[in-house]
């Protein structure tokens, strides 16, 4: 660790906002993506716009890349250190600014709570729509990093539907702000190239984010299949039908058995095979006609039983089997590899079916929730890291999932993002032409690297077919 | 009159002043061109641009020609290339809800052939010629924005050529997406300077299940203009139109609903509280919009604004005292403006302009008179980017060959 380096970040946020030390360290060494674990030469908790601006410039005067990162809860490693980097941790700039109930806008820092926004503008008759499973803990700094999904995404888009102007301290140490009020600003759309960018264009340090108003009625629908690869094809007629439900979730057997052996227990039957929940909301006038709509999709795929919730507490209980889901895997294994992919929606019942094959191929134990409505699967495979066998047939069958679905015209990542975890399967989806404009936008922001270095684009092309490393998934997997 | 009662009059307007489809000579702000080439595949168009790049030859880029006056002045340029001969739906895929067009096929026609399998297209380009491609670079809105959102919001997947040829593309053909950067929304809205859009995957939404379009006369005052703005925000409005002149006694409101059955009674009944409406033809917001891009025939000055919706009244005044006729999308805080009488400087445009952005928004000049051009950039300039969009453009295009000077000033 370069003494002056710590000398100069200290000298920014104090003794205590800066961690040096060995066992300080421990808990950034990774992300939500657990499996590839590094540690930063150090971690500072900025809490103030002026504070990274000035981190960012200490860092690039004496050489040391840096990382920002939220709440760490991403799955794709974006918030990975990287070697000899310093880790920018926003999670103290935790205020919200402003509420404008009469625009529907708020203004926040990034380390706001997701959960937390929606809480404060709830009594005005707002809420924050982009909802991520991880939403009690995942930071808007980190969703606006990851444009961030969740299960309403299929009514109200994901994170870059909803913010309309970001500030931002630059690589090179500058702060600029981007957008405006009305998310409508001219020029090139900054905004929109830089949610999703997964903090490798800057860091942003305020967003002014669009509320929505809580919807005047809310039906949750609860129905029962033999299969998942029913429940799908009762999705792809749903989608027919012109009904835009708010959210469309499949949750199968086995994660059905975990939720229901656990805290989460919502009193599911066992001997479903799939879930599917459907939540329809709108002008309570119209939402009668949409749940005789669902009724008639799911009946014609010969559903077992449909239920409709009673009151808020049914409501939130079927939700227990979804939003329960990764909490009670911890049951199935000491492991979980939750992967992330995105297929046309009228390809899920076969992609499913595939997905199985692969794992029962591999032998490995397969959970699936997902967001059905978007064709966003998340294969959950259970296993033990400490079996260097399972290890491997995990990241084979991982490889194999992802070939499968992008050859059916998906892609290989809805909402987790690339991170580390994706960046050498990018050339799956993307040749180096499709590259380059990429590498254009990064460079025209980051031209040196310093700003999150080795996440999104690749080292080589097809790297994962020249570089070993980068299939195993051993500490050093993702290098 | 207002620019709104305009609807279906007809005029050639700027489209026809500009060079329609077809014609043999383009006149741009800042340059004329005389040599078209019209590619008919993908494979064309990057040979096209591949040549012009070799030469170091400017191009203007064109689709339906129906904006091609929204722009800085152009600095000389060797050729138009016009993607109206790239045209075609090769992928409509019905029960997925997404459609695959190539640049120079027209919204209208592309509307029809997704209306017929009960989907909508959520783009609402003014101007009737207006195609896909054209659409996606200028980012072009309609009344129906409110319903459908941005001209983004509808794309996931591009084709593109770059400036020295290459083909590449970026995002995909599903509805939700994240691999890589979200290379679409700076392409969109970008005016061709950073590419040239070859095909789109677009996504659809299904038609709603009852419609209705209404009018209303409603007196010109502040107070029955913020009423009509409360109620824009009803939940079946597809859009919501305020028009009105200086001259006029009376403004029109023009409303598209879209809803199930129930909703929609619903939401009639409680309009009706405030409104006397009437039915209305049901084309009636098309040809508002289509009127829209037609006024350059009869107005020197187009201008259009976005502000806070609470700011929406006092631009609303500030413009009618300028002389503007306006066309209002209540819901959207969209200002559409007509008029020839503001002085460029001073209390005037730029005045004008400085106004729209205390209220929390911008103002664009979607036309100008030839001398109005001089050191006003028409799209307006974010605080402090200016040398990041330099910076950007440079990157994409080094040999400033796509439309120079008309989108990044100077570049």
């Amino acid at each position: 660790m370069s003494a002056a380096l710590l000398a100069r970040l200290r000298g920014i946020v104090g003794d205590d906002r800066c961690l040096a030390r060995e066992g300080e360290l421990f808990a950034y060494e990774c992300d939500g993506l657990t499996l590839s674990p590094k540690r930063p030469l150090a971690v500072v908790l900025p809490e103030s716009t002026a504070e990274v601006a000035a981190i960012v410039r200490a860092c690039r005067e004496l050489g040391a890349p840096f990382v920002p990162r939220g709440a760490g809860t991403g799955l794709s490693g974006g918030a990975h250190a990287t070697e000899g980097s310093i880790l920018i941790e926003c999670s103290r700039m935790n205020r919200i600014l402003e509420v404008d109930a009469r625009e529907r806008i708020a203004v926040v820092q990034p380390g706001v709570v997701n959960v937390e926004l929606s809480a404060a503008v709830a009594s005005l008759g707002l809420f924050y729509a982009p909802d991520p499973s991880s939403q009690q803990a995942c930071t808007i700094g980190g969703n606006v990093a990851e444009n961030s999904g969740g299960p309403h995404t299929l009514k109200y888009g994901t994170t870059t539907n909803h913010v309309l102007a970001l500030e931002m301290v630059l690589p090179d140490g500058s702060v600029q702000r981007f957008g405006n009020r009305i998310g409508e600003a001219p020029g090139f759309d900054f905004v929109g190239a830089i949610v999703g960018s997964e903090g490798t264009l800057g860091i942003v340090t305020e967003a002014t984010v669009r509320l929505t108003e809580i919807p005047q009625g809310v039906e949750t629908l609860l129905v029962l299949f033999d299969g998942v690869v029913a429940a799908c094809r009762a999705v792809g007629r749903i989608i027919r039908s012109g009904v835009v439900p708010a959210a469309l979730e499949i949750v199968d057997r086995r994660t059905i058995e975990a939720v229901e052996a656990s805290v989460y227990a919502a009193g599911l039957p066992t001997t479903a095979g799939a879930v599917l929940i459907v939540e329809l909301d709108g002008l309570p006038v119209d939402l009668a006609g949409e749940i005789e709509a669902i009724r008639t999709a799911c009946e014609a795929e010969r559903c077992q039983a449909i239920e409709i919730a009673r009151d808020e507490a049914e409501r939130k209980r079927f939700w227990r089997a979804r939003k329960g889901a990764f909490g009670a895997m911890g049951r199935l294994a000491p492991d979980l590899y939750v992967h992330d992919a995105v297929v046309p929606r009228i390809h899920l019942p076969a992609i499913l079916e595939k997905v199985c094959e692969i794992c029962d191929r591999h032998r490995l134990k397969l959970a699936n929730v997902f967001h059905a409505g978007d064709g966003n699967l998340h294969p959950n495979i259970c296993f033990d890291r400490r079996d260097p066998d399972e290890l491997a047939r995990v990241m084979a069958a991982g490889k194999e999932i992802l070939e499968a679905c992008v050859a059916v015209g998906g892609v290989i990542t809805g909402e987790h993002g690339v991170g580390v975890e994706k960046r050498d399967y990018m050339h799956l989806v993307f040749g180096a032409a499709d590259l380059d404009p990429m590498m254009r936008l990064r460079d025209t922001f980051n031209p040196d690297g310093f700003c999150n270095p080795g996440k999104i684009i690749p080292t080589t092309r097809f790297c994962v077919e020249s570089n070993p490393k980068a299939r195993g998934y051993d500490a050093v997997a993702f290098e | 009159m207002s620019v709104g009662s305009e609807a279906g009059a007809g005029q050639a307007g700027a489209a026809g002043a500009m060079g329609a489809v077809g014609s043999s000579r383009i006149d741009v702000p800042g340059a004329c061109v005389q040599r078209i080439e019209r590619p008919k595949e993908g494979a064309e168009l990057a040979a096209l641009l591949a040549d012009h790049h070799a030469k170091n030859e400017a191009v203007l880029v064109c689709g339906g020609r129906t904006r091609l006056s929204f722009a800085n002045r152009a600095r000389p340029l060797a050729a138009a290339i016009s993607l109206e001969a790239l045209a075609g739906v090769d992928i409509f895929e019905p029960d997925e809800g997404v459609v695959h067009a190539l640049a120079g096929t027209p919204i209208r026609a592309l509307q029809q052939t997704v209306a017929a399998e009960g989907w909508e297209l959520p783009l609402d380009p003014p101007g009737e010629a207006a195609t896909v491609g054209g659409t996606i670079a200028s980012a072009a809105m309609g009344p129906r924005a409110q319903a459908f959102g941005r001209v983004a919001d509808a794309v996931l997947g591009l084709e593109l050529v770059g400036a020295d040829g290459t083909p590449s593309k970026c995002g995909g053909r599903v509805v939700k997406n994240v691999t890589g950067y979200d290379m679409a929304k700076l392409y969109t809205g970008s005016f061709g300077s950073l590419g040239v859009v070859a095909g789109a995957w677009l996504r659809l939404r299904p038609q709603p299940a009852q419609q209705a379009v209404l009018t209303s006369r409603v007196a010109r005052d502040g107070a029955s203009f913020e009423r009509a703005r409360a109620r824009a925000r009803c939940a079946s409005a597809r859009a919501f139109v305020w028009n009105e002149s200086p001259a006029d006694r009376e403004a029109e409101l023009l409303v598209e609903l879209g809803s199930g059955e129930a909703g929609l009674r619903h939401d009639q009944e409680v309009l009706a509280r405030d409104f006397a409406l009437v039915a209305a033809e049901p084309d009636a917001v098309d040809r508002l919009r289509d009127a829209r891009a037609h006024a350059a025939s009869r107005h020197p000055i187009g201008l259009r604004a976005r502000v806070l919706g609470a700011r929406l009244g006092e631009l609303r005044e500030a413009l009618l005292a300028a002389g503007f006729e306006l066309s209002i999308d209540l819901g959207l805080g969209v200002l559409t403006a007509r008029g020839g009488e503001a002085p460029i400087a001073g209390d005037g445009l730029l005045g004008l302009r400085e106004r729209a952005i205390a209220c929390g928004g911008h103002a664009s000049f979607e036309w100008l008179p030839a001398a109005g051009f001089d050191g006003i950039d028409v799209f307006g300039e974010a605080p402090g980017t200016r040398a990041l969009a330099s910076a950007l453009k440079a990157r994409f295009d080094p040999r400033g060959i796509l439309n120079p000077g008309r989108f990044v000033m100077g570049s």
